[in-house]
């Protein structure tokens, strides 16, 4: 596992913002909920730090390498999204 | 009605009206082409017989003299062509068009769709003799390229809107997820959305070759020798016996109903997005 890191982390759709200069530190191995009510940017983190999402503002680390700008494919990490993604193959 | 009538009954009754109704409709739609087939196949002396409402003898020799005496195979030859080139063509420039509607949200999108369907109250018509100078000017008089140049002008807009909605009934999750365990943009799109689209878009492709294949108008003024089948029934078929007509017809309404056969199943996600 590694160490997640994010820096001013901000996104916004619009005049909406969704994300607001978050700064974050998940230490290698640690088990981290994000809570809060619907549409306050839990989605939108995380897609940010999958690569599905490019951060308007701040940076995503993962150690020490600057991942914000990494394709997801070439990030090795995993995501479960909130509805099924099964198809066939 | 005043009596009382059971469940049961109302249940039957009811059933009985949408058989009725059912039965309306099909009439209404094959009885034409029962006509047409019937008609193309029957013995000339049958046809012509006044005593004779339904011809009872039968041959093949009005389609056969249609397409081997009056070389009605090289024109469908042509109409083949023509639709398979204009399904290449609308397919290259309308599935891109299409996943970028169905897509990403960009300013302007709703506009560019309204512009894209808007396209089709243009009148033909009015376009014909201008669209016939500019190409006799451009080479591309009585050639098969520009019948099917005209024909993707007139197919794009479905390619782009069917393929739009056939698009957005995959779901995105499924690409983030290939995207997520190690494919890039466009592996994404071939590996995963094209496989799951393909179905609808096997009958979007049909359904642009079957409007290719109908189109007689501006096949007919673009083209003098090197017609396709529906411009040269229109034009040299029209001069001969009824026979020869109905044979006309009857290869002309064979692909639509095979395709209707096929991708009836298929109909309901190309329109049904859309439509909402």
């Amino acid at each position: 596992m590694v160490e997640v890191k994010l820096e001013n982390l901000t996104k916004r759709f619009g005049k909406v913002v969704a994300v607001d200069h978050v700064n974050l530190k998940i230490r290698d191995g640690e088990f981290m909920v994000l809570l809060g009510p619907s549409g306050c940017g839990k989605t939108t983190t995380l897609r940010c730090i999958a690569g599905l999402e490019i951060p308007d503002e701040g940076k995503v680390f993962f150690g020490d390498e600057d991942v914000t700008y990494l394709p997801p494919k070439d990030r090795n990490v995993s995501i479960v999204f909130q509805s099924y993604a099964c198809g066939p193959t | 009605m005043g009596v009382a009538m059971t469940p049961e009954q109302r249940m039957a009754l009811k059933k009985l009206l949408i058989y009725a109704a059912a039965v309306v409709v099909v009439a209404w739609v094959l009885t034409p082409i029962a006509l047409i087939t019937v008609s193309a196949f029957a013995v000339p002396d049958d046809y012509y017989n006044m005593d004779k409402v339904i011809p009872t003898r039968f041959t093949t020799q009005n389609v056969e003299d249609l397409l081997f005496v009056l070389k009605g195979w090289v024109s469908t030859l042509n109409s083949v062509l023509v639709a398979l080139i204009t399904i290449a063509i609308s397919f290259a420039l309308g599935l891109p068009a299409g996943y970028a509607i169905a897509r990403y949200a960009f300013p302007g999108r709703d506009a560019i769709k309204l512009l894209i369907i808007a396209l089709r109250m243009f009148p033909v018509m009015t376009m014909a003799v201008p669209l016939a100078v500019l190409y006799i000017e451009l080479g591309l008089s009585d050639t098969l390229l520009g019948v099917a140049l005209a024909h993707t002008s007139m197919a794009l807009p479905f390619v782009v809107l069917i393929t739009s909605s056939i698009f957005m009934s995959v779901p995105v999750a499924y690409e983030e997820a290939g995207m997520v365990f190690g494919l890039s943009r466009s592996e994404v799109f071939f590996r995963i959305t094209l496989p799951l689209a393909l179905p609808g878009l096997a009958a979007a492709a049909i359904f642009t070759f079957v409007m290719s294949w109908n189109e007689g108008f501006i096949a007919s003024i673009l083209t003098l020798v090197n017609r396709t089948l529906p411009a040269d029934i229109l034009v040299s078929a029209m001069a001969a016996p009824d026979p020869y007509k109905f044979a006309g017809g009857f290869i002309m309404v064979l692909p639509a109903m095979s395709f209707v056969f096929i991708a009836r199943k298929y109909l309901v996600t190309m329109w049904g997005i859309t439509l909402r």
